[in-house]
């Protein structure tokens, strides 16, 4: 019942011959083999590692520096903007939480009089000042092409005393700052916060990294949104992916079509996000540099538009050949539709500034548009002989619609529509989602030449008992065959939390850490697979999470934090 | 007796419920070509379901926040008056303002009536009832009447004050929201209800991650409202040791994660008294000999030396053994040892019962050790069954000598150690799914048992897993059970190990799944009817709203909402 297992016990017998085992229980030692004592904490974090992993890190000679939190400032080089001055007050007040959770531990008053530190023969001196040089203007809004590099440089030769963080958009400046307080920890007595000696160069692996959120089959509070931007903030998350409506419940209050939401919300007042509170969403990711994708999934997902437009879906019929009261997909049949659509969609392609927006176009059922005679006799005028070449015709008509607007907007799909064979333009995107046949899928959309996201083997609402995590860290959304020019559109992908069984009360502590690997997968080196180092760094990372005060369950087994959430 | 409403007539009231509209806790179908199945419950239906109830249609009206008043013959009642403040208007009504509906008869308040010469039970903890009171121990029975035109009061009956307790949250299930208004109604009703086993649990694990105060006392809350009366708290094993000893305070200076994340004795005097006010129980477990690995790190000559290299003690043997491991059979030490922690258990708990662990021995360090083959050459032992039985012994009279009852999992008894019957089993092993057969041969060879075998909640599963455990039955799942045998099962408990498990994720991965195990638990065994697990759902969905609507951050079981809104709001800490 306790899982007391056994091919584990074998490792102790080498640990115990290299330490005392009681002596390990603060868990301070770099030593990859600590993680595999066992029983106790499954797996010791590490110190000071930034996760995900940065594309090339140096450390040199085991030196540090010492953080003072309250002399502790940074200054910025050359250009500044609100965005980032609001980032330098965020990430202060994180340091600072750094220390008060790593309290009794860091006890700033005792430090004064016992600089331990000192007597360290890696001690490079203080670290009071990190540079922040920006050296462009800041762009306004997050995109699809946004340089999200940089460079951090602590104590490094010609850099002695100093800290330097260098990039050369605002987007480069927020990701490095994120990597800059992951790098303190506190020092083994717990008297100061450390850093080690650094040089960092890092840039994201694929441009497109991206966290799915349905708010149709449970409502997700503002708050909750807003913590999962901070949390996809930390894990250097860039887009995201705002599943809004669905059959279930459509709680997106429109200004054309209010009846929308009054009717196929759960509830009209209070399960709705108005156009101030997708205003705020997308101002709070803005500033945390991540792209709000908004999807509006048609025409099958769309139960809950039904009410609000009579006529929208198709009518079902029974076997004696009447209506039978239930609905079906959009009616492609009636020419109204797309002037709805054309209308509904010029409104959400104003409220949502993205250049892409996401039109969904998947899990089609053809059962109700079969039982239609409207659809038969259509198909018969359009001598259309498969229910696919009508899927394939409403979904034509939409990516007509959406890209008829005067806006240089743009689209993505799930992958149903490129495989029912629907012409996209070419700067479309399309999502890949279905766990079978994943790389011949790749190769197929890859080979049509249109850019893809992947999301495959990250659907991280279907769970299991145990540790998950090594599968979504194993998969690769390159890991198909194809030239070089295929692997290049692949422009990354993400993770998604569909909410059947999650809402508020769960869905912080379900998904995170879990979405912290297919973070790293899409930041990180396509090398940095190494899973007992991501497992200590996981640790570092989940435990670093909490302190800020975020719900994250424990990934590896067995173990403690410290400072436990509240 | 009253009748048990059928699907048809619910449907009937609710079509009586003239302004009653259902959002207080709503389901929506996967897809629409999968509509939803059962019958949704009018607001206001209790969890679990009573063993009889009778719902009219006829309601009153609560006039105002503060018409919840309660009376009782039993004055100055520590359990009781400690329950009427917890009853308060703000876990009825949050805080919602109250306004009394015309045109209906006004609820005028509760009436507790309790038999005299019980005044000693205000000062008691609860306890397993004994067989002969079970059918009064937690009984009620709740009247909501119509006392003249104008007024409506609720009069609970009961036995003891346990029993009041059950029937004071049932009666709190009963009042309901008239959707967006500010309209509160209860029914005219008669229900009579008693449990169908007296031992409802649910374990917890603070070793393999501590879970501090305030969460264990969430929980308890949150198992009153479902009718849940045993805290089975497994508070140590190989990855931790929490408890705070006096008599051996190394074991957790050193076996504890860290020295914030410990149990002081007084808390857990605290904790027993949170859940006594409560009407629940706190069983302790102190697991031997086996999950002890915990001990080495302050009385390393309590586990037995392992020759890993076949030479040296203390050498650990890749894929089979740790250096050290299980307790030290063999030596006097581990006997005296464990009789003084355990003489400062007994002191701890309130509760008659002990849990002993006694689960996974594993023999393959004592098949290494030359110590324990000249014990079993000294002691005539040819198994090692033999040697696990000598300790396993030697522990039960120990404990019992110290006046506790023992409870244990039901290792032992798979192992052919020889056991008396007074021992409890409780049953954990599932051969794949199939666990009929272990329950079955602990009831075969004549123990009382606690079953859990399919209530491990800590195995999650992506879906509706609440319906597996709900139509788990303990007596329906046993094709040859004696009507002998059925006597002997006290109840379940569910599970949750904590390798996965902390306070980030606890209450939500417990609550309300663990209410399909409690209605299993407390309702008549005709509640089992496969149809009628789709109802349930609704009447499940409609708990886990009001652990919501309390401050229990409960998940959801499938699409939908609750309204006025999710409060998934932690109880801040009372520390």
């Amino acid at each position: 019942m306790k899982f007391l297992i056994k091919s584990a016990l074998l490792h102790i017998l080498v640990l115990l011959l290299v330490y005392n085992l009681s002596n390990c229980v603060n868990g301070h030692d770099d030593s990859v083999t600590r993680q595999l004592q066992r029983p106790g904490p499954q797996y010791y974090p590490s110190r000071g590692e930034p996760w995900p992993k940065p594309q090339l890190r140096n450390l040199y000679n085991d030196s540090i520096m010492i953080i003072r939190p309250p002399i502790f400032r940074f200054k910025v080089l050359r250009y500044t903007c609100d965005m980032v001055e609001d980032a330098l007050k965020r990430y202060y007040s994180i340091i600072l939480k750094t220390v008060s959770h790593s309290a009794p531990i860091v006890n700033l008053a005792n430090a004064k009089h016992n600089k331990s530190w000192k007597s360290d023969p890696g001690f490079k001196g203080y670290l009071d000042v990190l540079q922040v040089d920006l050296m462009a203007p800041c762009e306004s809004m997050p995109h699809e092409s946004m340089d999200e590099a940089y460079e951090i440089k602590i104590g490094t030769s010609g850099f002695e005393g100093t800290g330097l963080l260098t990039a050369s958009s605002n987007w480069g400046i927020l990701r490095g700052l994120e990597t800059f307080v992951q790098l303190l920890y506190p020092a083994d007595d717990f008297s100061s916060i450390q850093i080690k000696t650094t040089l960092i160069l890092d840039y994201p692996r694929f441009s497109y990294r991206s966290v799915l959120l349905d708010t149709s089959r449970h409502f997700l509070s503002m708050k909750i949104l807003k913590q999962n931007l901070d949390l996809m903030a930390f894990n250097k998350y860039n887009v995201f992916h705002w599943h809004i409506v669905d059959d279930q419940s459509f709680p997106y209050q429109s200004r054309k079509f209010p009846q929308l939401s009054d009717k196929g919300a759960y509830q009209p007042y209070t399960h709705v996000y108005t156009q101030q509170n997708i205003a705020e969403i997308i101002e709070y990711a803005r500033l945390r540099g991540i792209r709000v994708v908004a999807e509006f999934d048609t025409p099958g997902h769309t139960q809950a538009w039904g009410p609000a437009i009579p006529g929208l879906l198709t009518p079902c019929y029974n076997k004696e050949g009447q209506p039978d009261g239930t609905f079906g997909p959009i009616d492609p049949t009636n020419e109204k539709n797309f002037e709805f659509i054309h209308s509904f969609f010029e409104e959400v392609v104003s409220v949502f500034p993205d250049k892409y927006l996401h039109l969904g176009g998947d899990e089609v059922y053809y059962d109700c548009w079969k039982s239609s005679p409207l659809i038969a006799a259509f198909m018969a005028q359009q001598n259309m002989t498969d229910y696919a070449e009508v899927e394939q015709y409403y979904m034509q008509r939409l990516v007509n619609i959406v890209q008829s607007y005067p806006k240089n907007s743009s689209y993505i799909v799930w992958q149903e529509t490129i495989d029912n064979g629907v012409q996209v333009k070419k700067d479309a995107i399309v999502h890949v989602w279905k766990n079978v046949n994943v790389p011949q899928e790749m190769s197929h959309v890859t080979s049509l030449g249109y850019k893809t996201l992947f999301s495959s083997c990250w659907y991280l609402n279907k769970i299991s008992y145990g540790i998950d995590w090594t599968t979504y860290y194993d998969c690769d959304p390159q890991n198909f065959n194809g030239t070089n020019a295929q692997k290049r559109l692949v422009l990354g992908g993400g993770p998604a939390m569909w909410t059947e069984y999650v809402d508020s009360a769960n869905i912080i502590a379900r998904l995170w850490p879990r979405a912290s690997l297919p973070a790293e997968r899409l930041w990180s080196d396509a090398n940095v697979r190494n899973k007992s180092d991501a497992a200590r760094r996981l640790e570092e990372h989940r435990c670093r999470l909490l302190k800020r005060g975020y719900q994250l369950q424990p990934p590896n087994g067995p173990g403690f934090c410290g400072v436990e959430w509240d | 007796m009253p009748l048990k409403l059928e699907p048809i007539q619910l449907a009937f009231l609710v079509c009586s419920f003239f302004i009653v509209d259902f959002s207080d806790a709503y389901l929506a179908p996967i897809a629409a070509r999968l509509p939803l199945k059962g019958t949704p419950s009018p607001p206001g239906t209790p969890w679990p379901e009573p063993m009889s109830a009778n719902f009219s249609i006829s309601i009153a009206t609560i006039g105002n926040r503060d018409s919840i008043t309660f009376t009782s013959n039993l004055n100055n009642c520590s359990i009781l008056n400690s329950a009427f403040n917890r009853y308060s208007p703000d876990l009825i009504f949050r805080d919602l303002p109250v306004e009394s509906a015309s045109g209906y008869p006004v609820f005028a308040g509760i009436e507790i009536i309790l038999p005299s010469g019980i005044e000693n039970q205000c000062g008691e903890y609860p306890r397993l009832a004994l067989e002969e009171e079970r059918d009064t121990y937690e009984k009620y029975e709740l009247r909501v009447e119509q006392d003249s035109d104008s007024t409506v009061t609720a009069k609970i009956q009961a036995w003891t004050v346990w029993g009041a307790l059950r029937g004071l949250e049932t009666f709190s299930q009963l009042i309901w929201q008239n959707g967006t208004s500010n309209n509160f109604f209860i029914n005219i009703s008669q229900i009579v209800d008693s449990p169908r086993y007296p031992h409802r649990g649910f374990m917890i694990d603070t070793a393999r991650h501590y879970v501090d105060i305030p969460v264990i006392e969430t929980i308890l809350e949150a198992m009153s409202y479902t009718k849940l009366n045993v805290l089975h708290w497994h508070i140590v094993d190989d990855q931790s040791f929490p408890f705070v000893s006096k008599t051996f305070p190394e074991l957790s200076a050193k076996g504890a994660y860290l020295p914030e994340l410990t149990y002081e004795p007084e808390e857990v005097q605290d904790i027993i008294n949170y859940a006594r006010d409560r009407g629940i129980r706190v069983i302790l477990e102190f697991d031997t000999p086996g999950h002890t690995h915990v001990y080495r790190k302050s009385f390393p000559q309590l586990l037995t030396p392992c020759y890993g290299d076949g030479v040296n003690p203390g050498t650990p043997s890749p894929d089979k053994h740790a250096a050290y491991e299980i307790l030290d059979p063999t030596k006097e030490f581990t006997y005296s040892f464990m009789k003084q922690l355990f003489t400062e258990i007994k002191n701890v708990t309130k509760d008659e019962f002990i849990h002993l662990g006694m689960d996974e021995v594993y023999y393959s360090c004592w098949q290494s050790s030359p110590e324990i083959t000249a014990f079993m050459e000294q002691n005539n032992y040819t198994e090692y069954s033999q040697v696990q039985e000598h300790y396993t012994l030697r522990h039960l009279d120990m404990v019992k000598s110290l006046g506790a009852k023992p409870l244990i999992w039901h290792d032992p008894l798979e192992f052919g150690v020889n056991l008396d019957k007074d021992i409890v089993l409780q049953v954990w092993k599932k051969n794949g799914s199939d666990w009929a057969p272990y329950l079955q041969h602990a009831l075969d060879e004549g123990y009382q048992v606690i079953l859990s075998s399919p209530w491990y909640l800590n195995y999650i599963a992506y879906g509706e897993t609440w319906r597996e455990y709900y139509e788990s039955d303990p007596v329906l799942s046993l094709p040859n059970i004696t009507e002998d045998q059925e006597k002997l099962i006290l109840g379940g408990e569910a599970c949750v190990w904590a390798e996965y498990a902390d306070p980030t994720n606890l209450v939500q991965r417990v609550f309300p799944y663990i209410g399909a195990i409690a209605e299993r638990l407390w309702s008549p065994i005709s509640t089992l009817d496969k149809n009628r697990t789709d109802d349930a759902m609704h009447r499940l969905d409609q708990h886990r709203c009001r652990l919501l609507w309390r401050g229990i951050p409960a998940q959801p079981i499938f699409n939908g909402y609750c309204f006025p809104q999710e409060k998934s709001i932690r109880r801040s800490s009372k520390k």
